[in-house]
């Protein structure tokens, strides 16, 4: 009798343990969640300065009869510092270059891309709100601390006067920083933007997913179904498990060495991204759905081997079947992982500054992961929020990755 | 080799106990019969009439057991052929009783005026007939099936014996006109006797079918 | 009276270990036989020789002859495709396909390649499903998943199935013994009804059933034949003293 009251005693301590770590868990990642968050959520907005733009035709070397291409190529640089001369009457050269490191470096690129929209605009003034500088961007976010001697700041003394000027007549704005997710990466923070780690990291997962899965599918059936038991079937099975847990650097070096050494492959692009990803990856998809296949019972093959199906038959028709949801899932879990690697792609180069959003896997680029950890190397601060809105976009991608498996697999699951 | 299930194999041992005590009851019941008809003692007929309710008993205790292990065991091979033979053969067990029983009723009431020579002659025929019987109940517990047939054929015998005896007593009877009421009985005595060899020869026949699956049809 | 499948000094292996022990035994066209002993006795084993089942099996090894329709099923020139497509098979757990019940059905025709033709092929499973008793049951239902079926249903769907590709033999390997009573003579009913067109071999762990549904029986035990003849023989008066005391529940 005693005996059961300690036992439900322990039962209940055991839960209470376990509760409490639930709670520790929940408790540590809305802290990170929080953490990220925070920081992060400053790289969705960035600073603006309402300006008036004069569209001086002589300070242009472009009209609107201009084609696309002419007004590509030529700079506005000029019409940026005649603006600046139309917004702030009789500056000295040097309050002049100190109001034009207010306004982001690419002033002229803004004027530009307006430009090739409304042509018409030329001879006409049209008010604008331009982005501010990372500096400018960070003070307003409040970043940067105000309150120390102007040696230690990088916004001096009399950006200040004008900053409070500014805001004071209520043109200093803050706007939904679309450029995070239309730019690829740029020196300058406040232009910085995700898309082309984003696009070279999709290009890199594709080839990956492309080259891992067959192969791994088919590799697993073949080892699965067709060979026969024996000490080379057990050496091989061995040695895929082993893979799995081979350090992923070293997949970066085999990238490296026969791909780009022994295949000359191009360096730094996610064709040779993906393939080096892609055998990391492959171990896992075919332990994923080697242990599919051995789940489905053996009475389904013997039913249909019974009506006179051939073994190839037998494997295609009923069996992989079976074994595709939790193949599936083993697949998209593994491209998760292959998502979130550096390691791999350090070695082909593909981590690296690419300011062009790469068109194809044969264009050079960087990966997502990659390109946090480039940022989280900058000194400039302004990038400091955009590794955080990385970190975040990143953690989005998983999640949504891993519901996808969720899914997927709820939806190709045959109950048998 | 027992049946694995305990249950069973107790049931059919208490069908081959329970036949065996009805053997050894009628063989009982054959001699006290017969030494009714020689000592016409009353008392010992009241015994072999009151235990002949025991040969119905057991054959109702027989019956039912059969009748359960049909239901409940589908008995095959073997122990289907002794089951179903058990049934008929209690079924003769139990007019052989009956047969016995009309022998001691009539035999204390024959009066002592009765010539030695018949009640000789009927002794015989009831002795061969004792052994018959006696014989035949071994050959039902032992299975041995040609002592079956052996036996089955000397029912013959009894049957000679029985017509000599009624010849015997016709005879006595035309020159007693007394007699006839004794020669009723005799002769009732007699046929009784002559019916238990009949009998008999059923009971091995059906140990015939249980030793080989099919009658004896020579 | 004709034999459909003769089979002379069968022996089994698995690895050492001998499984079938010389074992010679012939099957009567349009009859239901019945394979019965103990369990472990080989009678399972013996089965899946017929249609080659054991090849299935890396460590088992078959000798012996075994014909049917006087064509050696182990000679290199049979396809075992082509012989499984003769002798068909349904199993101690009914193990109906996660697909449809119409795919369940067609897929052996469809694998066969007997037609093309949607509307012949539709044919083709109703005539199964209704040999098989089950059309009626699942006429309005022919897309559900084989699966959502009870049992007696399973087992049924797997027989119309083997009957779909038009066999002569039907193997049974104790077809009931995962199913109810009345699914089961459910079953046993149709075994009798089936008999007429084909020729079944049932190995069954149930005496009962064994006398209820077959015309011969044959004994095996630990890997030999000890006794084969007429069902109401082996049930009323076996031969063999083994026999009589398997029968009669003395060991197994």
């Amino acid at each position: 009798m005693s005996n059961i009251k300690k036992r439900l005693s322990a039962e209940r301590r055991f839960k209470f343990y376990g509760q409490v770590g639930v709670f520790l868990s929940l408790l540590f990642v809305s802290l990170l969640i929080i953490k990220i968050f925070s920081t992060g959520s400053g790289a969705f907005f960035r600073t603006t300065i309402e300006t008036d733009i004069f569209f001086d035709p002589e300070l242009m070397n472009v009209d609107q009869n201009s084609s696309d291409k002419e007004i590509s190529r030529a700079s506005f640089e000029k019409l940026a510092d005649g603006v600046i001369d139309f917004n702030f009457k009789n500056l000295s050269e040097d309050e002049f270059i100190k109001i034009r490191e207010m306004y982001t470096r690419r002033f002229d690129y803004q004027l530009r891309d307006y430009f090739l929209k409304n042509k018409e605009v030329i001879n006409n003034t049209v008010t604008l709100e331009i982005s501010a500088s990372s500096d400018l961007d960070q003070i307003v976010k409040g970043n940067y601390p105000r309150n120390v001697p102007e040696s230690q700041r990088k916004i001096n003394d009399y950006q200040l006067t004008i900053l409070d000027e500014l805001t004071s007549k209520e043109k200093i704005g803050s706007t939904f920083n679309l450029w995070f997710f239309t730019n690829g990466d740029s020196r300058d923070p406040e232009t910085a933007g995700i898309l082309g780690a984003i696009m070279g990291s999709l290009y890199a997962l594709m080839i990956c997913l492309v080259f891992a899965f067959p192969i791994g599918l088919f590799a697993s059936v073949y080892l699965e179904e067709f060979t026969k038991p024996g000490k080379m079937t057990d050496l091989i099975e061995v040695n895929i498990n082993n893979l799995a847990a081979v350090p992923s650097i070293v997949f970066g070096l085999l990238g490296l060495g026969m791909l780009i050494g022994v295949f000359n492959m191009p360096f730094q692009v996610p064709l040779v991204g993906g393939l080096t990803l892609g055998f990391m990856t492959l171990p896992t998809i075919i332990i994923a759905c080697r242990s599919s296949l051995r789940a489905v019972p053996p009475s389904i093959r013997h039913g249909a081997l019974a009506l006179g199906a051939t073994k190839v038959q037998t494997t295609f028709h009923h069996v992989v079947p079976l074994a595709l949801p939790g193949t599936l899932t083993g697949t998209i879990i593994g491209m998760a992982q292959a998502l979130g690697e550096t390691a791999p792609l350090l070695m082909v180069g593909m981590v690296a500054f690419v300011m062009e959003i790469p068109g194809g896997p044969l264009d050079p680029a960087t990966g997502l992961p990659s390109q946090i950890y480039l940022w989280s190397e900058s000194a400039e601060r302004g990038f400091i929020e955009k590794t955080s809105a990385g970190i975040m976009l990143l953690l989005l991608f998983l999640i949504v990755m891993n519901l996808a498996a969720i899914l997927i697999r709820r939806k190709v699951e045959v109950k048998w | 080799m027992p049946h694995t299930d305990k249950n069973y194999e107790n049931q059919i041992n208490s069908i081959n106990e329970k036949l065996v005590k009805m053997g050894s009851i009628l063989e009982q019941q054959f001699s006290d019969a017969l030494k009714v008809v020689a000592s016409r003692d009353q008392n010992l007929a009241n015994t072999v009439i009151e235990k002949d309710s025991l040969i119905n008993q057991l054959n109702h205790e027989i019956s039912d057991l059969v009748f359960q292990i049909i239901a409940m065991r589908q008995p095959m091979a073997d122990d289907l052929r002794f089951l179903f033979c058990s049934i008929k053969i209690i079924r003769d067990l139990e007019r052989i009783g009956d047969h016995l029983t009309t022998v001691a009723k009539k035999g204390y009431r024959v009066s002592t005026n009765i010539p030695d020579q018949l009640i000789e002659k009927l002794e015989i025929l009831g002795g061969k007939a004792s052994l018959m019987t006696h014989d035949a109940l071994n050959c039902l517990f032992d299975r041995k099936i040609a002592d079956a047939d052996k036996i089955a054929e000397r029912d013959h015998v009894i049957d000679e014996l029985h017509a000599s005896f009624i010849k015997d007593v016709l005879s006595y009877m035309k020159e007693h006109d007394d007699f006839i009421p004794d020669s009723l009985a005799l002769i009732q005595i007699s046929k009784g006797i002559e019916r238990i060899g009949d009998y008999v020869t059923n009971i091995m026949e059906e140990v015939h079918f249980l030793i080989e699956g099919k009658y004896n049809n020579s | 009276m004709v034999n459909i499948i003769s089979t002379k000094n069968v022996n089994v292996h698995y690895g050492d270990k001998q499984a079938i022990n010389n074992i010679s035994l012939d099957f009567m066209k349009n009859k239901v036989t019945a394979l019965i002993g103990p369990s472990g006795c080989g009678k399972s084993t013996f089965l899946r020789c017929l249609n080659r089942m054991n090849d299935v099996i890396e460590i088992c090894k078959v000798e012996g002859q075994i014909y049917m329709n006087d064509t050696d099923i182990y000679s290199n020139e049979i396809e075992v495709e082509h012989l499984r497509e003769k002798i068909g098979m349904v199993f101690q757990k009914p193990n109906p396909f996660p697909k449809s019940i119409f795919d369940n059905v067609a897929y052996g025709p469809r694998i066969h390649g007997f037609t093309d033709k949607k509307n012949e092929m539709d044919e083709i499973v109703v005539t199964a499903l209704k040999k098989a008793g089950l059309f009626e049951e699942v006429k309005d239902r022919l897309d559900d998943l084989g699966t959502s079926l009870s049992g007696g249903q399973q087992q049924r769907l797997c027989i119309a199935r083997a009957i779909a590709v038009k066999p002569e033999v039907i193997l049974m390997d104790e077809p009931c013994s995962a199913l109810d009573p009345i699914a089961t003579s459910i079953i046993e009913e149709l075994i009798t009804e089936l008999k007429e067109s084909y020729t079944i071999i049932i190995v069954t762990h149930s005496m009962q059933q064994a006398a209820r549904v077959s015309d011969k029986t044959a004994f095996f035990h630990l890997g030999n034949l000890i006794e084969e003849g007429d069902t109401t023989k082996i049930f009323t008066k076996p031969d063999n003293q083994k026999t009589n005391d398997y029968i009669t529940g003395r060991f197994g």
